[in-house]
């Protein structure tokens, strides 16, 4: 919508610039966007980084000469990377690096509550609530790496983050109003300790091993793999990669020392 | 369709390497309509695989460039099967349209 005067020819003509610099940019967007998720059915797809560095190029390459929106041009970013039928390298049906990384999730849950009662000398004590809380974050642990391409292409919406926040809080007022508290199992501090460290440990090696030796970069035509990552992608990986470690700590920092700042 | 799209994406690159957006820029003109992306790569990709075409990225300013297909020796040969027998083809159905189905 323009908001000039049509009697000013310049105004008129700022108005048309305006409009459409505005159109480009939408459309800028949405190829930023189409990019993003053809890059990732391809990576969905198993198709090596230096294969898929080439069709980005490719598309870029043809879109910069027809003037028009990814979209209008090759379709569907799914439809696209299938109907291109590069060569692909055999995907595991269960992501194993997803897997690793829950259950370093699993492990951080473990000194969340053995931790306090192994300073303490005491049993951890399940309740109801906590019993339901762990089971889900099994569930979730195993779910998320076998969905792993459902989840890469959902979209989020408003209403999706709604539902989940509406569920979580029907789930919460619903153990609350049936657990009681009381506790209906007993355990040692010292196995679940020890477990949840291999938990947190044992994915964050494998992760920055892995890292190291097998990472598969996506390559422009021509170019070549970077030698050493810039530092805030370094960064980034570290994180990922320590994030549960580095919790962890956290959490035992406030166990050992938590209660006297208190105070 | 497909298939006449294919062959005369083929012989679009019988003249010497080019790349994709002048393919479809020459197919438009020979009347084809508008070629888009989704519809020239894949067969393009195709045809690499088959090894009826090599693919070279030519720099550009500030850029990987562009990315030129040429015909091998056996995309040539792969032209040459295919036009004869498109040949034979368009001219059996031609002469069956203009003559008709033989009495028996």
């Amino acid at each position: 919508m323009t908001t000039s005067n049509p009697r000013d020819p310049d105004s008129g003509r700022a108005g048309i610039r305006s409009e459409e610099a505005a159109l480009s940019t939408a459309i800028e967007t949405d190829d930023a966007t189409w990019f993003d998720e053809f890059t990732i059915e391809l990576r969905l797809l198993g198709v090596p980084g230096s294969d898929i560095g080439d069709a980005l190029a490719s598309a870029r390459e043809f879109l910069a000469d027809a003037g028009t929106s990814a979209e209008a041009c090759f379709g569907s970013p799914r439809r696209y990377a299938a109907e291109l039928g590069l060569e692909t390298i055999p995907l595991r049906r269960v992501n194993r690096g997803g897997l690793l990384s829950g259950l370093g999730v699993l492990g951080l849950f473990g000194f969340l509550l053995s931790a306090l009662p192994l300073v303490h000398g005491e049993a951890v004590e399940l309740d109801l609530v906590t019993l339901v809380v762990v089971v889900a974050v099994v569930i979730v642990v195993v779910i998320v790496p076998t969905l792993l391409k459902v989840l890469a292409r959902l979209r989020l919406r408003p209403w999706m983050v709604v539902v989940a926040a509406l569920l979580g809080l029907a789930t919460s007022l619903t153990l609350g109003r049936w657990g009681n508290g009381a506790a209906l199992l007993t355990v040692p501090a010292l196995p679940i300790v020890i477990v949840s460290a291999l938990l947190v440990l044992v994915p964050a090696i494998w992760s920055q091993a892995r890292h190291s030796l097998h990472d598969d970069a996506i390559v422009d035509p021509g170019g070549s793999p970077e030698v050493r990552p810039s530092i805030s992608t370094r960064l980034f990986l570290g994180a990922i990669t320590w994030g549960m470690v580095i919790l962890s700590i956290v959490v035992w920092l406030f166990a050992l020392f938590g209660e006297p700042l208190e105070r | 369709m497909r298939a006449a799209l294919s062959l005369c994406v083929l012989r679009a690159l019988a003249p010497g390497p080019t790349y994709g957006y002048a393919i479809a820029t020459a197919l438009e003109a020979a009347g084809f309509g508008a070629i888009k992306g989704g519809t020239l790569y894949p067969l393009l990709t195709r045809f690499e695989a088959a090894g009826w075409i090599a693919a070279e990225w030519r720099p550009g300013a500030g850029g990987p460039g562009r990315k030129y297909f040429s015909l091998t020796d056996d995309g040539q040969r792969e032209l040459a099967e295919q036009s004869a027998h498109w040949q034979l083809f368009s001219t059996t159905v031609h002469d069956h349209l203009q003559k008709g189905p033989a009495e028996s």
